[in-house]
C-alpha cells in the first residue's frame, strides 16, 4: 500500500459513511482509489476537472445522484480526493471536518511523488 | 408559472441568491447577474458543467461548486433536459434544494393555477410590494458569525414579517407574526412595520418598543382586538450591543432560544391577544452572550406544521433538532421543518431567525 493509499485508507476509517474513496490529479499520473463503488467515483472525475477554472477558486464538490453522493475535496486547484457516501444528504461539517484532519498527511504523500 | 415567475419566487424567499438562471435544452435563458463575477466567465462554467451532467449514465439529481470565496454554484434537475442554476453567497444551499423540491410540487399540483391569472398577477404584485418593505436584514447581520433568516409565508403574501435597525453601537431585530395569513395577514404586518418605523426610537429598550407598538395598534382599532376584528401580533424585539455581546429581548408570546452547551428556551405568558395585560406587564431580559453562544425566534407556524400522519412539529421536535444543530448549518431547521411538511399542506406563515452574534 502507497503512502496516497494508507491516506485514503485512514481517511474511511474515520468517516463512518464514507465506502470508498479516489485520488486523482491534473499535474500527476498518480490515481489511487480504496474501498468500494470506485467504478462509480471514475465516472464522475470529469466534473471537478472541469470546475477548475483560474477565475473559481473551487475548494468543494458536492454531486447527489440517484445511486449516492459523492463529496470531491479539492487540494490546491489541482488534486483532487473523492469520497463515495452513502446517504442522499451528507453532513458537509463531518466532510470537511474529517477531510480536514487528513489534509496534512495527503499534502506529504503528494509532495513525494514530486520527488 | 414561467420561468421568470419561477425565478422570482425563489428570490423573493432567499436573500443571498446572487445570479440565477434556466438552462433549457442546451440554452441559457433567464439570467439574472448581481454578482461580482464575471458574467461571461460564470456562463461559461456552467455551461460546461450542464454538459458534463448530461451523461445519461450519471444520473445527477444536483450538485454544488463552493468557491473559497464563499460563493456556492448550485445545479438542480428540474426536469428532462432542463437545469436550474444558482450562484449564492452562503451555504443554505441545503434548505434551497429542499424548497426548490417543494415548489415544484405545488408546481405538479397546479397549486399556483387555482387563482385565476389575473388574481395571481395581483398577488404577486403585492408580494413584490410587501418585500419592497421588508429590511434587508442579512445585509445587517452580516458582520455576525453566522445568520439565517427563513421566510415562508403559506401563500404568495403573508402575515409572518421581519424588521431591523442598527446604529454604531445596536442592531434592533424584530420578528412578527400577524394575525391571518395570506392578504389579511399581510396587510396586518404592513400596519405593525408602518408603526414600528413611526414609534422607534434608539434609546429605547425592547419592552418599551412593544408598548409603543400597542398603543399604536390601539389608536387606529379602537382595541377591536378583544372583539376579534383588530390586529394581532405576536412579536419579538431583540437589542444587541454588538461590542459588548449584550442582548435584550422581550416578546408578547414568542419564544425565544439561547444556544449554548445546552438549548434554553424563554417564553413569556402574556397574550398577544390582551393588549391592555401587554402594556401594563411585559419586561425586557438581559443576556449576556458567551463565546459561541447563539439565539433562534420564530412565528408559531413552525411548531405547527402539521405532518403526513396529522402530528404537529411541536416545541420539542423544534428543541430536538436546535440541540443537535451544528452552530455553522441553522439550515438544518428548515430543512427539518420541510421535511416533516412532506406533501402536506402549509399550516400557517413560518418565519425563523437564527445570529450567531
Amino acid at each position: 500500500m502507497n503512502k496516497i493509499q494508507e491516506v485514503l485508507s485512514h481517511l474511511l476509517e474515520k468517516y463512518s459513511t464514507a465506502k470508498g474513496a479516489m485520488f486523482f490529479s491534473m499535474d500527476l499520473p498518480t490515481e489511487e482509489s480504496v474501498g468500494e463503488h470506485t467504478d462509480f467515483l471514475e465516472l464522475y472525475k470529469d466534473i471537478p476537472m472541469m470546475s477548475v477554472d483560474e477565475n473559481f477558486k473551487t475548494t468543494f464538490n458536492y454531486i447527489n445522484t440517484e445511486k449516492g453522493s459523492i463529496v470531491i475535496f479539492f487540494v490546491n486547484n489541482l488534486h483532487f480526493v473523492s469520497i463515495f457516501v452513502d446517504e442522499q444528504n451528507p453532513n458537509k461539517a463531518l466532510a470537511t471536518r474529517t477531510f480536514e484532519s487528513i489534509k496534512p498527511s495527503l499534502e506529504l504523500a503528494i509532495a513525494s511523488l514530486y520527488e | 408559472m414561467n420561468n421568470q415567475q419561477f425565478i422570482n419566487t425563489l428570490k423573493s424567499n432567499f436573500n443571498n441568491i446572487l445570479d440565477v438562471g434556466i438552462i433549457v435544452d442546451g440554452e441559457l435563458q433567464d439570467f439574472v447577474h448581481a454578482s461580482d463575477v464575471n458574467q461571461e466567465d460564470l456562463e461559461g462554467l456552467v455551461m460546461r458543467l450542464y454538459f458534463l451532467s448530461l451523461d445519461p449514465e450519471k444520473k445527477i439529481n444536483f450538485f454544488v461548486n463552493q468557491y473559497q470565496d464563499e460563493k456556492f454554484l448550485y445545479f438542480i434537475k428540474l426536469e428532462e433536459g432542463k437545469w436550474l442554476f444558482i450562484l449564492c453567497a452562503d451555504d443554505n444551499f441545503a434548505t434551497l434544494h429542499f424548497y426548490i423540491k417543494y415548489l415544484l410540487e405545488d408546481i405538479k399540483s397546479n397549486k399556483f393555477l387555482q387563482d385565476s391569472d389575473q388574481d395571481r398577477l395581483k398577488l404577486q404584485s403585492a408580494r413584490r410590494i410587501q418585500n419592497l418593505l421588508f429590511p434587508n436584514i442579512t445585509k445587517g447581520l452580516s458582520q455576525y458569525k453566522k445568520h439565517q433568516l427563513f421566510y415562508n409565508p403559506k401563500d404568495t403574501v403573508g402575515g409572518d414579517f421581519y424588521w431591523f435597525r442598527n446604529n454604531p453601537q445596536h442592531d434592533w431585530i424584530v420578528v412578527g407574526d400577524c394575525t391571518g395569513h395570506s392578504v389579511e395577514g399581510a396587510l396586518g404586518s404592513v400596519s405593525v412595520m408602518s408603526i414600528l418605523n413611526q414609534v422607534f426610537d434608539p434609546t429605547m429598550d425592547p419592552h418599551l418598543l412593544i408598548k409603543a407598538l400597542h398603543e399604536g395598534l390601539n389608536d387606529i382599532q379602537l382595541l377591536d382586538v378583544n372583539s376579534g376584528y383588530g390586529i394581532g401580533c405576536e412579536i419579538m424585539v431583540i437589542k444587541i450591543d454588538r461590542k459588548k455581546k449584550l442582548l435584550k429581548y422581550s416578546s408578547n408570546g414568542m419564544p425565544f432560544y439561547l444556544l449554548g452547551d445546552k438549548v434554553k428556551k424563554s417564553k413569556t405568558k402574556t397574550s398577544s391577544f390582551e393588549p391592555e395585560k401587554v402594556i401594563k406587564f411585559i419586561r425586557s431580559r438581559t443576556v449576556q452572550l458567551e463565546n459561541e453562544e447563539a439565539f433562534f425566534v420564530h412565528s408559531d407556524g413552525l411548531t405547527d406544521q402539521i405532518n403526513d400522519f396529522g402530528k404537529r412539529f411541536k416545541s420539542r421536535k423544534l428543541s430536538d433538532t436546535l440541540s443537535s444543530l451544528d452552530k455553522g448549518h441553522p439550515q438544518a431547521v428548515a430543512t427539518a421543518f420541510l421535511e416533516w411538511k412532506g406533501e402536506q399542506e402549509q399550516t400557517d406563515d413560518v418565519v425563523y431567525l437564527y445570529v450567531q452574534p
